[in-house]
């Protein structure tokens, strides 16, 4: 099973030993001057202090304020011109003209231009908050799951985050500025200008087609209306450009390695554990738990065949052997795996037609070891630009993604309890499953449970038609289609399970006549037809006039069906077998109509103003409230075009410098059911009451009332910012404050029984989120060595103000409470150990009585006491405090990068703060809450007895109601989430020009060496990685991997 | 279609997309094109397009049916809730100290059915061929009376609701209509159902356990009889009392007369007819192999079959031997053979020994209850041969009872003696049938008139009386004053001995207003000192006895004017500020 990885790893390892033989020698040419300018290819002003140089030598030159420069080349030479925000450029000069050097620029430059809903705007005049990411983000970073694990802690106010290392099923978060209501709010995203249905389907892009992303996180989304709440993301891929044609390859391989995960207790250590545990419960040496660890340490290492010798503990009596190995279940079941993207391209044109076509691989193994995990994408764009006549041009964008995954079908039963004692061992001697007194080997249901295969297929396809109608006026029509079939074949197997000698058949589990074939194909169809209208004038060099006016049409279908046959022959993966067969499906659709526009007016460039908005109207609700409308204003002042400014020699040092504000409603249909404004009806084929002969079918009404009066939550969003940029655009950075307010949102209202049937949420309730995001960057030159350090930061709050009057609070984890951020966790204030009988006696007597924290007669000395903090003597739920949010507040990154002489360095830390997390898998927490399974080995010698009783955990026990008091949610129990990790270090080193000159294959070749996640500074104390979700079952146990890749940028 | 327009537009005149998608959009054809309609769901929209439909909607009445688990575990009608049995734990609602609680599924699901039964209704009233859904809607009718029932006796005042609500209904805020606009609106009901529903004769096998208008009739007695005697205890209302007690005679006559109802008394099965009627099933389950069809009392079921839809819950078990507590003072109330109490009756032989008790009593005693020193089966340890013989008792779950737990007395009904898996008995439960309402008829007519005829009684209760006891004198005006007996107390005791367990008495003590002095007596248990028990049960000398050498089950038990009825749920009276707590709950 892993014969196939291996092979692929040896070939990628080969492939890059091959190129990284083919750097030759260095040789050297002389020739002729040549004289040239280089400006920004968008802004057309000159660019000064670029570095010229030739290829493959040390000589070269700068160039001049005007952007001039000259020297001397050999006749075949080529040049390299670089300079900090710009693509380094390679031109060969021809005859003796003088040559123009057009550099593009790279970095997120207040001169770019930015790509904003339907349309695209000059950042320098932008007045909304838009972040944007480049081609560059997803550089360098190994082989990506998706594009968004590049961009981790790296855009300000977009806070991305992790489940899982799963292949496949990684589980990628992204939350744009945080919540904005008790119901989720995903961002919209928006290929190449046509939506997709959610953010997730992002893992099925490659992320090295992507040419930039915008993040539009205040009122510029509500050009986006009803579906602007989350914010929008607008993904737009890369293209070709007129020249000659250039083929790009980049291979990629990546070494996982297992990362954070518990240590788990030897079989020495958790032996005395359960004896110490037992005999703290008030066992004595006839408790079958003392005995069988006393067994345990006298035959470490050995076993007992029960087949042939008498038994030692007679309390076991359905076991065939007793077996002591000494297992560490984390190593049998998870090692280093490899991972790989390769990626092909062909760009090219000319000034009538453009295309670019990538085609690319992703594998992704699993780092679990036993049964088939792993993940495959494979990717074709072909992405054309025609200019049909001068007026007319098309830019069509086709895609097919195919993504095959596979993973056990019994994952739950591999992963979804703790880890066996470490006696257990993982196979028979004779290679076989083993199962001991029904429990069962793990890594065998992963083996021999069989396979879950999902199959994704998918076709985009984007058709843009531009038409100049006159100058300034220009028609847009965009046409969208995405076609998403994605199937799954689940089987489960038969396993049987053998003693350790493998001579005697056990149970069977699952049994024959619960095996299964399941499958279940679910095809999603969604069509897009928008068109809009862009004029654009500027009226005596002062007054910039634009404008925006569209409609658009979105219509989804989804058919989802399901077919299962139980006992089947394992060898036949197919709807065959002699059991129960079962068969249903699932079909619904939506659709969206939609006005929007946008005006801009700016005054000299200096004083900036836009209005946009979209009247939105969705299938989802009843025709009388099915439309509704929404808008942004934003306005911004560049201070720095100021004749005052300007005139002030003291603020030369600033060259930019820019305030903005605005202010915007944006809309959120999630919580909405698809058929908000029809009752619906259950029908329920013969399982009602028995008339007649048989059980009849029933029709019921759905339990939910049909809401005419509810609609969209509306979110007011503001925004405030400063852009700056100074020391000749060295410095740059954006300050942003904002502010989202919820004061609709949908809720489950209670009404009067007499009513009969629930309410439908209603726009009842109040949300607030608030917080700022920035970033900062330097950027400059010593000498040769190019170099540049920024950081970003998102600092997101919030809190739910009205809940309808609700305010339960549990202990542990909650998803919304009065008051208080979502997701927030609560528990009781620690007080302390309990160390003599007469503190315990003294607290007992106090708050035994009538307490709902589960304190019982039977917790005894080294156990937990807690805090009666609102001292009314009782110990209840409302002595519960506030411990945090389970989200972060606070995310940041920093990096670095420098250059010199064909190497490149890069760094990258990420990390987050004020997090609170309660661990839910208790199985983990918990030392011997199952007395017949392992745990973690933190509290091994940090436990509470009696000669030890600072230590850090109570008393060892197998009572579960000790156990569950002592770890209830506490200030002592829960964890701080607050970490930071070198997220990403490259090294790269580009062949010099001269060489790849002569070898006249590449006309660049770049090798580098990455890493991600490498290392990281946390206090959490219970092992698991900080990034680690508040669960860690299943999906959510595969440990995160460090990554380190090897990589090649060839270019033909 | 607009996709392909384009397409196809597009090599003719790039402005005429823009107008295209600019006309059909802003003219309105964008809003026809969002009205979707679910694709794989049943909705509003495409149901109710033929009588299918609407008796296919009705189906779902049947499941609100009472069943065993809300008579034989605690619910508001069990006996677990009366006088005449506990379980091991006292009942809050039995010894009245049941408090307001935060919600009440009782009320809430109530509203729930009335709603989902107005949809029907309101369907129909938009439905052009409203003769062809007639049955439909007598039935949605029929449990809408039968779910007010429900919310009358358990809260009295209550919301009347005729139409589907919506969140801004005034119902939602309105105060409680009074009881007797609610027992009206019930009855219209049940009026308006009765000609439409087909008679039990009319109705086809395919539709066995459907409504009758039989069932109808019936059920109305049930409630005139109820509301008539509630007014008339309390002196309420004696006109509306009055007109209750006819329209509850009235109803239950009709029953009678229209002969479709018969009680269950195969000569085969003898003084046993009536308990194994209880356990009757289509797999031999008594020893004449009798089987549900042979039944004609059963008016309307919840219906049950071992294979299709058994039972559920664990019956036989939870019901047999000493896990019911049963009352003494129930076990009193059982006639002798003389049809004399047994504070009258020469007949009675005391407690002494075991046996004593059980001699010249009403059959129904030793055929309800576990006869000591006789042996009795289970599902488990079942009947082999169905006649007592060796092989019969060789089986047996004892062969020979004692008591030796509990309150010594030990209940039998609902308990099948057949082989049969845990939960999987298959008997159906009697919601409505014939022995009530010949109960119904008695108490009405003599509840009217403060006097019944002897030909009323030979119509009705003397046949229920009789069924098991073909020995027993009848009861009549002159056998009353002849032994000094108090017809009242007759009928009562008639009817109390006739549905023991079958989750009337705590409604019946309540309408007669007898549950002040009822309920709070102690619950008590076999007489212990100076019988057979202080040898055999040495071990109850624990338990406590009283002036007469009775086990104490259960004292201190209480019984407010307030429990009567129970209280709003809390969270309603948040939710709807004019609905106001029945009186004493505040």
């Amino acid at each position: 099973m892993k014969s196939i990885t291996k092979f692929i790893k040896q070939m990628s390892v080969c492939f890059i030993l091959f190129l990284g033989g083919l750097i030759p020698t260095v040789l050297f040419a002389q020739g002729r001057i040549v004289k040239g300018r280089v400006i920004d290819s968008i802004t057309q002003l000159p660019v000064s202090g670029a570095s010229i140089l030739i290829s493959g030598t040390k000589s070269g030159t700068i160039s001049s304020l005007s952007g001039s420069f000259s020297l001397r080349v050999a006749d075949e030479g080529f040049l390299v011109i670089t300079n900090i925000g710009y693509k380094s450029m390679r031109v060969q000069p021809a005859g003796n003209d003088s040559l123009i050097v057009r550099l593009v620029p790279v970095q997120q430059d207040l001169n770019d231009v930015v790509v904003v809903g339907y349309g695209t705007q000059k950042k320098e005049t932008l007045t909304g908050s838009v972040a944007t990411v480049d081609a560059k983000s997803f550089e360098n970073k190994g082989a990506l799951a998706s594009p968004l694990q590049a961009m981790q802690g790296q855009v300000p106010g977009v806070i991305i985050t992790r489940s899982s290392s799963a292949p496949g099923d990684e589980s990628w978060g992204v939350s744009i500025r945080g919540a904005v209501s008790a119901n989720s709010t995903e961002p919209l995203v928006v290929l190449d200008g046509v939506a997709m249905d959610s953010y997730r389907d992002l893992r099925n892009i490659n992320p090295s087609d992507i040419e930039s992303i915008s993040f539009l996180k205040d009122g510029a989304a509500a050009i986006y209306g009803s579906r602007a709440a989350g914010g929008v993301m607008l993904v737009t891929t890369k293209k070709g450009h007129a020249g000659k044609s250039t083929i790009t390859f980049d291979p990629a391989y990546t070494r996982n390695i297992v990362g954070l995960q518990p240590h788990l207790m030897n079989l020495e250590q958790w032996a005395n554990g359960v004896i110490e545990a037992r005999q703290n419960d008030g066992y004595d040496d006839n408790d079958m738990w003392i005995q069988y660890g006393k067994l345990a340490l006298v035959n470490q290492g050995k076993y007992i065949d029960l087949q042939h010798q008498a038994n030692p503990l007679p309390a076991f009596q359905d076991v065939a052997d007793l077996v002591f190995l000494d297992n560490d279940w984390t190593k049998i079941l998870w090692g280093n795996a490899g991972s790989m993207q390769n990626n092909l391209s062909i760009a090219g044109g000319t000034s009538k037609s453009t295309y670019r076509l990538s085609l690319g691989y992703y594998y992704d193994d699993g780092t679990l070891q036993w049964g088939n995990n792993n993940n495959k994408r494979y990717n074709v764009r072909l992405n054309n630009n025609f200019q049909v006549t001068d007026k007319l041009s098309i830019n069509s964008v086709i895609s097919y993604n195919r993504q095959n995954q596979v993973s056990p079908t019994m994952k739950g039963n591999v992963l979804g309890q703790g880890y066996p004692q470490p006696g257990f061992p993982y196979e028979t001697l004779t290679g076989q499953p083993y199962g001991w007194g029904g429990q069962y080997d793990p890594n065998w249901f992963a083996e021999a449970g069989g396979d879950n295969k999902l199959l994704v297929s998918q076709v985009n396809i984007s058709e843009n038609f531009t038409y100049e109608i006159t100058k300034n006026l220009k028609a847009v029509a965009n046409l969208g289609y995405n076609t998403s079939y994605a199937k799954r074949d689940i089987q489960q197997n038969a396993i049987q399970w053998y003693n350790y000698e493998g001579t005697v058949a056990g149970n069977e589990s699952p049994t024959q006549a619960n095996s299964y074939f399941q499958k279940t194909a679910a095809t999603t169809d969604f069509y897009s037809a928008s068109a809009y209208l862009a004029y654009n004038k500027v009226f005596n060099n002062i007054h910039h006039f634009a404008a925006t006016a569209g409609v658009q049409y979105e219509r989804n279908e989804y058919d989802y069906q399901s077919g299962q046959v139980n006992d089947i022959n394992s060898s036949l993966p197919i709807l065959k077998g002699n059991g129960v067969q079962t068969n249903s499906e699932t079909k619904n659709h939506y659709a969206m109509g939609s006005y929007y526009g946008r005006l801009n007016y700016d005054f000299k460039s200096k004083y900036l103003f836009e209005v946009n908005g979209r009247y939105d109207g969705s299938s989802k609700f009843a025709p009388q409230n099915r439309w509704n409308a929404f808008y942004g204003v934003s306005t911004g002042w560049r201070i720095s075009q100021e004749k005052f400014f300007r005139n002030n020699n003291g603020l030369n040092f600033i060259s930019e410098l820019k305030l903005r504000a605005s202010y915007g409603v944006v809309g959120n249909q999630n919580g909405i059911a698809l058929y908000d404004g029809v009752q619906l009806l259950t029908e329920n084929s013969g399982t009602g009451p028995f008339l007649g002969a048989g059980k009849v079918s029933t029709v019921t009404p759905s339990g939910t009332l049909v809401s005419y009066d509810r609609t969209w939550e509306r979110i007011k969003n503001y925004n405030l910012a400063v852009d700056f940029s100074m020391f000749d655009s060295r410095l740059s950075g954006t300050v942003e404050w904002f502010q989202k307010h919820n004061n609709n949102m949908l809720l489950s209202a209670a009404y009067s029984g007499v009513l009969g049937a629930s309410a439908p949420q209603a726009n009842i309730g109040k949300f607030k989120g608030y917080g700022w995001d920035g970033n900062l960057n330097w950027r400059d030159k010593i000498g040769q060595v190019e170099y540049s350090v920024g950081g970003d930061i998102t600092f997101a709050k919030n809190v739910l103000t009205d809940f309808g009057g609700q305010n339960i609070i549990g202990a542990g984890f909650n998803n919304a409470v009065q008051g208080y951020p979502l997701h927030s966790v609560f528990g009781y204030r620690y007080a302390g150990r309990i160390q003599t009988e007469a503190e315990l006696q003294q607290y007992l007597d106090k708050f035994n009585a009538g307490n709902a924290i589960g304190l019982s007669k039977a917790i005894g000395l080294g156990d937990n006491m807690y805090q009666d903090v609102n001292g009314d003597g009782k110990l209840n739920q409302d002595d519960l405090v506030y411990l945090g949010s389970d989200d972060p507040e606070l995310s940041y990154a920093f990096n670095a990068s420098v250059s010199y002489a064909g190497f490149d360095f890069s760094v990258i830390f990420q990390g987050a703060a004020d997090r609170t997390i309660f661990r839910q898998d208790v199985n983990w927490r918990i030392p011997f809450r199952s007395v017949y399974l392992n745990t973690t080995n933190q509290s091994v010698g940090n436990e509470w007895t009696p000669e030890n009783t600072g230590a850090f955990f109570p008393k060892y026990s197998t009572n579960s109601d000790i156990n569950n008091y002592n770890y209830q949610p506490s200030t002592w129990s829960v964890e701080n989430g607050a970490y930071i990790r070198l997220k990403n270090v490259v090294l790269g080193y580009s062949i010099p020009e001269s060489l790849l000159h002569r070898i006249k294959v590449f006309s660049a070749l770049r090798v580098y060496v990455a890493g991600a996640d490498l290392w990281e500074y946390t206090h959490i104390h219970d092992g698991w990685d900080p990034e680690a979700t508040r669960n860690v079952s299943t999906y959510e146990r595969y440990p995160f991997v460090r990554t380190v890749t090897f990589g090649l940028n060839v270019n033909f | 279609m607009l996709t392909f327009k384009l397409i196809a537009m597009r090599y003719v005149n790039i402005k005429n997309i823009v107008l295209v998608l600019f006309s059909s959009l802003v003219m309105g054809a964008c809003n026809k094109a969002l009205d979707l309609n679910p694709q794989d769901q049943l909705s509003d929209a495409n149901y109710w397009k033929s009588p299918a439909d609407f008796k296919e909607y009705a189906n779902q009445f049947y499941g609100w049916l009472r069943d065993f688990s809300g008579v034989i575990s605690d619910g508001p009608h069990s006996d677990y809730r009366s006088d005449l049995m506990t379980d091991k734990t006292p009942n809050i609602y039995s010894n009245g100290t049941n408090t307001i609680p935060a919600t009440d599924g009782n009320y809430t699901g109530a509203y729930s059915r009335i709603r989902t039964i107005n949809t029907l209704l309101e369907h129909a009233h938009s439905y052009n061929d409203s003769a062809s859904i007639a049955v439909s809607i007598a039935e949605a009718k029929f449990f809408r009376a039968y779910t007010y029932f429900d919310l009358l006796q358990l809260y009295g005042n209550a919301i009347i609701v005729k139409s589907v609500l919506n969140t801004t209904s005034p119902e939602l805020s309105a105060s409680r209509n009074s009881r007797d606009s609610v027992t009206d609106f019930i009855i219209r009901d049940l009026q308006e159902a009765i000609p439409a529903l087909p008679l039990q004769s009319g109705i086809a096998t395919a539709d066995a356990g459907r409504v009758s208008r039989g069932a109808a009739q019936a059920f109305l007695s049930r409630v005139a009889l109820y509301e008539g005697t509630w007014d008339k205890f309390r002196s309420l209302n004696t006109s509306k009392a009055q007109e209750y007690l006819k329209i509850a005679a009235d109803a239950a006559k009709d029953v009678i007369d229209s002969k479709e109802y018969s009680l269950f008394e195969p000569v085969s099965l003898g003084d046993s007819a009536q308990k194994y009627m209880f356990i009757l099933e289509d797999t031999k389950s008594n020893p004449a192999g009798l089987k549900k069809a042979d039944n004609h009392e059963y008016i309307l079921v919840k219906k049950h079959d071992e294979v299709i839809a058994p039972i559920g819950t664990n019956i036989t078990k939870g019901q047999l031997a000493n896990v019911v507590l049963v009352n003494g003072k129930f076990v009193n109330m059982y006639l002798c053979s003389d049809g004399l109490p047994i504070e009258k009756s020469p007949k009675f032989k005391g407690y002494s020994e075991f046996a004593t008790e059980f001699e010249s009593r009403d059959n129904r005693m030793r055929y309800t209850l576990l006869e000591p020193n006789k042996p009795y089966w289970s599902n488990a340890k079942y009947r082999i041969t169905w006649n007592g013989d060796e092989a019969d008792l060789a089986n047996a779950a004892s062969q020979a009872m004692v008591p030796t737990a509990g309150s010594g007395y030990q209940n039998q009904k609902w308990a099948s003696e057949r082989h049969v898996s845990d939960t999987y008995e298959g008997y159906d439960f009697p919601v409505i049938r014939y022995a009530e309402v010949l109960l119904n008829y008695a108490e009405a007519k003599f509840e009217q008139d403060e006097m019944i005829s002897d030909a009323d009684l030979n119509l009705s209760l003397n046949l229920v009386r009789l069924r098991v006891n073909k020995d027993m004198p009848e009861l009549s005006n002159a056998f009353v004053s002849a032994n000094g007996l108090d017809m009242r107390t007759e009928i009562r005791r008639e009817r109390t001995i006739e549905l023991y367990n079958e989750g009337f008495r705590v409604d019946d003590l309540k309408r007669w207003y007898t549950a002040g002095t009822e309920m709070p007596k102690n619950i008590i248990g076999i007489v212990w000192k100076g019988t057979q028990y202080e040898k055999a049960w040495s071990a109850a000398a624990s338990m406590g006895t009283d002036t007469q050498g009775r086990l104490i089950i259960q004292s201190g038990r209480v019984w407010a004017e307030k429990n009567y009825l129970y209280p709003i749920p809390s969270d309603q009276l948040k939710l709807n500020k004019n609905l106001g707590q029945n009186d004493g709950w505040n």
